[in-house]
């Protein structure tokens, strides 16, 4: 409001056309005003015509002192006034028994971005009086087109204007984007990251990222944000990359366009992310719910940013990798003993703090040795596979495992005791006790596999993790020593080394019983 | 405060509201208040905008929406709830059929306020008919009968540039609002009774609608009429009928039009209300709750309501209306039976959709290059489309 009546007071005193507008719809209002204090106009609508579909379209009117949008859409007649003053591009000023009419037509060559090219923008002004007022002069009509032929070649520069701040928000967008995507290096966080980027600098109602698993055939649903920016997982998105399989695996497939995509292709975009020519993923991009058109400039910059996109998701996914392989044991999928060692210490510190107790479970592949030196290194490694495997499915999220050395494995068990780890370890056991590896060339044909367990647990054994770790040790030893295939806790062990030093007999062979123990 | 209203075939509703605003401005002087007309798919734009980048792109501190606007538009965070801004809102005050309305779907959180409502209806010229010899009661009882009054008009008028029919609003092309009475008296619907499914493409629909076209294909209904722009059309003298929701008059006269419901055995009654909802992130709320308060009050809202020809929502007001209305008798017939579009997230769209649909066959018939094959495709296509947004939202 304001800003129009600086246009108007501007165009009152100078006689010159404003050159700025805040937004198109200042722009519209002041040019409104303008023409209905110029010629005393009661109304005054402003149309542009709509070449595509041959339609005089309404964008703004003004009547009794208010300006408003409103919708019409007019087919004139070859013979209309309309039609004719739009051909002669010169006013019109008729009169009917609705009232008097004049008609400023307009026509300004102006870029088009969605047209990406040169395209003009023509319209005409309609002001109107009532019947008992006089009827428009020609030195009206003539005023009325120099005056708002200026007007509207302002509009030039307001369109320009707009275009700047375009430029200037995309210069902005690829600057931080393109940083963020340099320095996208943890996983989560970087797809979170990605995702707010083009959230804040686009704006799409929807963006959804999926990555390939390769394994798996699949496609992965990573994390979807909302138009608010807000971010949540889609991990439930599970998508078989088989073709016919779903739209999305078909378009990661390089199958895909028929007469649905070609009604999406306003609103939706499909980007396919690809890492020297392989393609890791899918950013989908959607006004479905607004069903508002992808702008062509947003296009065309969404896809200059996919390779970028793709190389930061791929740099994010190597970085997992390398860090995956530093961490883990790849035949097993065990933690290896440097992580185990981290994350000791934190558990420790975690059961000491709240006083909450601590189990360790050592165990060790019995006979292992053996059975790489017997049926070879395949087997032996098919063996760590498979009790791997047993350990990773039965332990609780907190639960802790790792591949320690050799044949050894580390269990840490927070806020269980002694008994609970023993219930753990008999159940791993038995489980271990049901792998059959076959072994081909062999009288035996199938090889079992047994554990030997030592437990210890904080605050009952040890007051320290060193002393923890050399209980559970310590109770593994006296199974191993009494024949193997067998569960000891290391409370048991010092009750019974207690015992047999108190009878002074030597501890000696498997016929000695362990409390609680049994065999497996 | 800056006031966003929904732009309005009559311009007799900006005039009421520059009434209602001078009231209120000498009520509370230290209130400043500015309003803004937008076309529906402008505010819609508008709003998105907003949600896109709320630092750049204003929005309203008080809105008039569509009632089914409101479950969207709260889900994606843009509305206050009325609770916060206003003391104390009664539902009870309000008609059952409008408090779904007010609330998102499976929610009992109050985000609009209902304002004004209107319904579509069919206004005919009783002058025209008797001069015809055709009764409104028998002749427009159905649509078939309807198609065949409108050809009895069309060859009893030659006049030049005399239409049958004609549409109330200058919008020239054909809307879902007066597309779907005709899609119930089939026994279709948009969606399916449980609101999981989008049903557009089902046979009862499709006739449904295609009764809709059938005026304009046989060139009883113009469209884009040139007529609108050029000040027309003159309603008295060049249709016997219209499609509205407002007795037509030309400006300054009183309206010669009766309203009777929109011909159809359909059970129901479309019912459209205009509600009031306070943006979330204004930093006036405080004021958008008073002129909330004070605007939805009885007699504010009642005579704001009259000035431009629609009703109350308030239950005491639109029943005294009701009452009070020229063709009382149609209006209660009408409102005996109302019924509201869905109030859920993806309704807005879905109206989209379908209009979009209808905005393309409009301009096919007025091309004279319609085929029933396109439209049919753009329906299920449309279908699909909905179908997908229920999948998400």
């Amino acid at each position: 409001m304001k800003k129009s009546k600086q246009l108007l007071n501007g165009l009152d005193s100078a006689g010159e056309p404003p050159v700025f507008f805040e937004s198109r719809e200042a722009f519209l209002k002041g040019l409104l005003e303008t023409a209905s204090k110029l010629v005393a106009a009661e109304r005054v609508s402003f149309y542009y015509y709509d070449e595509k579909n041959a339609l005089l379209r309404l964008m703004m009117r003004r009547s009794g002192g208010a300006s408003f949008e409103a919708e019409e859409n007019v087919r004139q007649g070859r013979n209309s006034p309309a039609a004719s003053a739009l051909a002669a591009l010169k006013p019109l000023v008729f009169r009917n028994r609705a009232g008097h009419f004049l008609l400023t037509p307009f026509r300004i060559e102006i870029y088009s971005a969605s047209a990406n090219r040169e395209a003009p923008i023509q319209g005409l002004i309609k002001l109107e009086r009532s019947l008992k007022k006089r009827r428009f002069s020609p030195a009206e009509a003539a005023l009325a087109q120099e005056r708002l032929g200026g007007f509207m070649r302002s509009y030039y520069k307001a369109e320009f204007v707009a275009l700047n701040r375009k430029y200037a928000k995309n210069l902005a967008a690829i600057t931080e984007l393109t940083e963020i995507f340099a320095n996208s290096l943890r996983v989560r966080e970087s797809f979170k990251h990605i995702l707010t980027g083009i959230q804040t600098y686009f704006g799409f109602d929807r963006v959804r990222l999926y990555l390939i698993d390769e394994k798996a055939r699949k496609l992965k649903g990573e994390f979807s944000s909302d138009i608010r920016g807000q971010i949540k997982s889609i991990a439930y998105e599970e998508i078989p990359l088989e073709s016919g399989a779903h739209r999305f695996a078909d378009i990661v497939l390089g199958k895909n366009s028929n007469t649905f995509m070609e009604r999406y292709k306003d609103c939706v975009l499909y980007l396919p992310l690809i890492v020297q020519g392989v393609t890791i993923g899918l950013l989908i991009v959607d006004n479905l719910l607004s069903q508002q058109k992808i702008a062509p400039g947003e296009l065309a910059m969404l896809k200059s940013f996919a390779g970028q996109i793709g190389l930061a998701l791929d740099n994010v996914r190597l970085f997992d990798k390398v860090e995956e392989l530093s961490l883990y044991d790849e035949l097993t999928k065990l933690p290896l003993r440097r992580y185990f060692n981290q994350r000791f210490q934190e558990e420790f510190y975690r059961a000491e703090r709240f006083a909450t107790p601590l189990a360790v479970i050592w165990a060790d592949i019995d006979y292992f040795k053996e059975v790489n030196d017997t049926y070879g290194h395949q087997i032996g490694d098919k063996v760590l596979k498979e009790i791997g495997r047993v350990i990773l499915s039965n332990l609780r999220k907190i639960d802790f495992p790792c591949r320690y050395g050799g044949d050894e494995i580390i269990i840490l068990l927070p806020q269980a005791s002694g008994e609970e780890a023993r219930k753990l370890s008999r159940r791993l056991a038995e489980e271990i006790a049901e792998i059959k590896i076959p072994v081909p060339f062999s009288k035996a044909r199938e090889l079992a596999v047994s554990l030997s367990v030592g437990i210890s647990t904080f605050p009952a054994d040890a007051a320290s993790m060193e002393s923890l770790l050399e209980k559970a040790d310590d109770a593994l030893y006296w199974v191993k020593s009494q024949g193997r295939g067998r569960i000891a806790l290391a409370s048991e062990v010092k009750a019974e080394k207690s015992r047999v030093e108190g009878r002074g007999d030597r501890v000696e062979g498997r016929g000695d019983r362990v409390e609680g123990e049994e065999k497996v | 405060m800056l006031i966003w209203l929904l732009s309005d075939c009559d311009t007799g509703k900006f005039a009421a509201f520059k009434n209602l605003l001078n009231s209120f401005s000498a009520q509370y002087p230290d209130i400043k208040v500015d309003f803004r007309a937008l076309t529906r798919r402008s505010m819609w734009q508008n709003l998105f905008a907003h949600l896109r980048d709320s630092k750049h792109r204003e929005s309203a501190d008080l809105l008039e929406l569509p009632h089914s606007w409101t479950a969207v538009f709260a889900r994606l965070g843009l509305l206050a709830e009325v609770g916060g801004v206003l003391e104390s809102f009664t539902p009870a005050r309000y008609p059952d059929f409008l408090k779904k309305g007010c609330v998102p779907e499976e929610s009992d959180t109050v985000f609009s306020v209902p304002w004004w409502m209107e319904a579509p209806a069919l206004f005919y010229r009783p002058e025209e008919f008797s001069k015809r010899r055709l009764c409104p009661e028998a002749d427009l009882l159905d649509w078939e009968h309807f198609l065949g009054t409108c050809e009895r008009l069309a060859a009893g008028n030659k006049k030049r540039g005399f239409y049958p029919l004609l549409q109330g609003d200058g919008a020239g092309r054909l809307s879902s609002s007066h597309a779907l009475p005709c899609v119930w008296n089939r026994g279709g619907d948009v969606f399916s009774e449980d609101l999981n499914r989008c049903t557009l493409g089902k046979d009862e629909a499709v006739k449904g609608l295609q009764d809709y076209l059938e005026p304009a294909l046989r060139g009883y209904l113009p469209l884009f009429n040139e007529a609108v722009f050029e000040g027309g059309p003159f309603y008295e003298e060049v249709c016997a009928m219209v499609f509205g929701a407002r007795a037509p008059a030309s400006p300054g006269r009183k309206s010669v039009f009766k309203a009777v419901r929109l011909p159809g055995p359909r059970k129901k009654e479309l019912v459209c209300s205009y509600n009031l909802a306070a943006a979330a992130g204004s930093p006036n709320l405080k004021e958008a709750g008073l002129f909330l308060k004070w605007a939805s009050a009885a007699d504010n809202s009642s005579s704001f309501a009259a000035a431009f020809g629609v009703f109350p929502c308030l239950k005491a007001g639109f029943e005294e209306a009701l009452e009070d209305a020229r063709e009382g008798q149609a209006w209660r017939e009408i409102f005996s039976a109302p019924a509201m579009t869905p109030n859920i997230t993806i309704y807005p769209t879905a109206q989209l959709l379908l209009d979009r649909a209808l905005w393309h066959a409009s301009l096919r018939i007025a091309r004279q290059t319609y085929a029933r094959e396109d439209f049919l495709k753009e329906l299920i296509i449309a279908q699909g489309e909905i179908d997908y947004l229920l999948s998400l939202y």
